[in-house]
Order: structure tokens, then sequence, then C-alpha cells
């Protein structure tokens, strides 16, 4: 069997023992329907043994807003001084601080737990690589929050570095270890 | 009965959503930061010096290393010095503000001091009328411990 194409189709020729059948396109464009009614009856056939079930799938982001730290930093001693200034001031910064918030014009501000002795100060900067940090501010007072990075959009900020420094008068005596609990809280 | 019922509802719905929104849009974290400030003699003085005379030992001297801390912390103040042509030599102590400049020679004084401005004006006198005080080309030094 051959398919010869011609202008006008397909022509089908049959070679064998007998001769050969010679016909043209209407042949073959019967012979094409019978086998798409047949297939097409053989699927609805198929379908109608079946069963279907439907979902509605329910999709929200709610705000969220979040900041860790990494433990706390190594305790701030001070054991020098240059004669002639004040006491020399020691510095951590071997902890950092992790964010994500998915909110626009968010800050970190940090608090403390309770005022720092006379004639002491402690102050706290916080890096960011994409917000913007005020710097080294001093937190010694800060029982109500202060602003420490602003500016925040949507974004994570990972391992970004907490410094802190502790500074004391030359008039300050001796201080026992101390602590104080710093809160760094991200809001808007 | 119902409106009130259903007022109700309503705020406290309000209620919920507007705790529920607070608490997503606020993150904390804490560090807990210790401190504290040594009581070290090092982070005083300890030098050597080269003088002139007395007064320049006592000017000099306590002018730059004299903080306002001395005056609080009771410290030892130890000074001796030697001239580098004799082997003489002079030492004294003063405890804090309220002890007494004395000497190891025969001579010794005694001064109550209640700040370092005192301080510094009682090592001058010391040093002054002391008659071993070198004058000339000597060596001072200053220790100052707890």
């Amino acid at each position: 069997m051959n398919f010869l194409h011609t202008n006008g189709g397909y022509l089908l020729t049959l070679n064998g023992r007998f001769g050969y059948i010679r016909t043209s396109l209407p042949i073959v464009r019967i012979i094409n329907s019978i086998i798409l009614v047949v297939a097409t009856s053989a699927i609805l056939i198929a379908q109608s043994d079946g069963s279907s079930a439907t979902q509605s799938v329910t999709i929200e982001v709610k705000p969220i807003t979040k900041i860790s730290v990494t433990g706390n930093p190594n305790p701030l001693i001070i054991s020098d001084a240059v004669p002639g200034s004040n006491l020399t001031s020691v510095s951590d910064a071997n902890t950092n601080y992790s964010l994500t918030t998915n909110l626009d014009n968010m800050k970190i501000v940090a608090s403390i737990s309770g005022r720092m002795p006379a004639g002491t100060k402690l102050m706290i900067k916080l890096s960011s690589s994409k917000a913007s940090s005020t710097g080294l501010i001093d937190l010694s007072g800060a029982v109500t929050p202060v602003d420490v990075v602003t500016g925040i959009s949507k974004c994570s900020e990972v391992n970004q570095s907490i410094n802190y420094t502790f500074a004391a008068n030359a008039d300050v005596s001796e201080i026992s270890t101390q602590s104080r609990v710093v809160t760094l809280t991200l809001t808007n | 009965m119902n409106k009130i019922k259903s007022i109700g509802a309503m705020v406290v719905v309000s209620v919920v959503i507007s705790g529920n929104l607070a608490a997503q849009q606020t993150s904390s974290a804490v560090q807990v930061v210790t401190f504290g400030v040594a009581r070290s003699p090092q982070m005083l003085v300890n030098r050597i010096a080269s003088i002139q005379n007395a007064t320049t030992i006592a000017s000099a001297l306590i002018s730059e290393t004299f903080q306002p801390r001395l005056s609080r912390i009771p410290v030892k103040i130890t000074f001796s010095s030697k001239t580098s042509d004799k082997s003489k030599a002079i030492e004294g102590q003063s405890r804090d503000s309220e002890k007494a400049v004395s000497s190891a020679s025969s001579s010794s004084v005694t001064r109550t001091s209640r700040n370092h401005e005192s301080i510094q004006k009682d090592l001058q006198t010391f040093m002054l009328e002391n008659e071993s005080v070198p004058f000339g080309n000597t060596l001072l030094a200053l220790t100052i411990t707890e």
C-alpha cells in the first residue's frame, strides 16, 4: 500500500496480485472520520467508569517579623588606663544578629534592663548591609528603646555584627561584675 | 439583645485581629551584657622619670599620673629616687588621702589628704622638706599599688 501525494490530496494505491485499486482523497477522509469516532467513543466509555474530586486551595502570606541573636557578648571588664586619660574602654564584637521581615519601614530598637552605674557608659552598634545603622549609641540610660538600625524594608539579613563598648570615667572606682539585659526589637 | 451580641462579637473579633497583627509585626531578642571595672594597680601608674628637682618631680609626675580616682581608691604611693652620681636614695609612702606620708630615711612628714590636689601638695611638701631630696640629674620611680 502506498500513499502518493498529488495536487488534489492523497492517492491510495493497492498493489497486488489482482491488480491495483486506485482511489482518491474522500475515501481517506471517511476512514479518518471512522477512526476518530471509534476512538472518541472508547474514551467516553472509559470516563464513565472513573470519578473525580476538586479542591479549593487558599493561600496567604501574613506579616512576618523575626530577629535572633547569637548568644551573649563576652564580659566587658576594664582593667587598664593611660595616665591622664579616662579608663581604657573595652569592646566586644563576637555576637551577631539575623532578621527576616516582609514588611517595609521597619527598624531595630534597643533597650537596657537598668541604668548603668554613674560614670560608665554601655554603647552598642549594629551593622546592617541592607538598612541604615545609627552608629554607636549610648544605652546607659536607654530604659525606653532607642533606634539602632532604621529603614529596614522587606529583606533578610544574616550574621550582622553587634558591637558593645563599655567605657568609664577616670574617677570611677572598682565595680564588681554586674549584668544588664539588652533587648533588641524589630518593630515598625 | 441580638444587636448587642453582634456588637460584642465584632469587638472581640477586632481585638483578636489587632492582637494578632501586633504580635506578627514585632520580634525581640535579648542578650545579657556583663561588665565591671577591675581594681588593678597597674592601671594607675608605674613609671620612671628623669627629674631636675623636687618641684619638677611633684608637678610633672603627679599632674600626669594622679587622676581623680586616686582620691577614692585607697592606694599606697611609693616613690624612691637616686642620683646618678650618688647612691643616695629616699623612700616614702602615702596611704590614700587619709594616710601619712612617711619616709624610710630619718625625715618624715604626716599629712591628711582628701583629694588628689592635696596629695600632690603633700608630696611636694614632703620632698621639699626632706633634706635628702636629691637635686640635679636624678631618677625618680613612682609606683602606686593597693
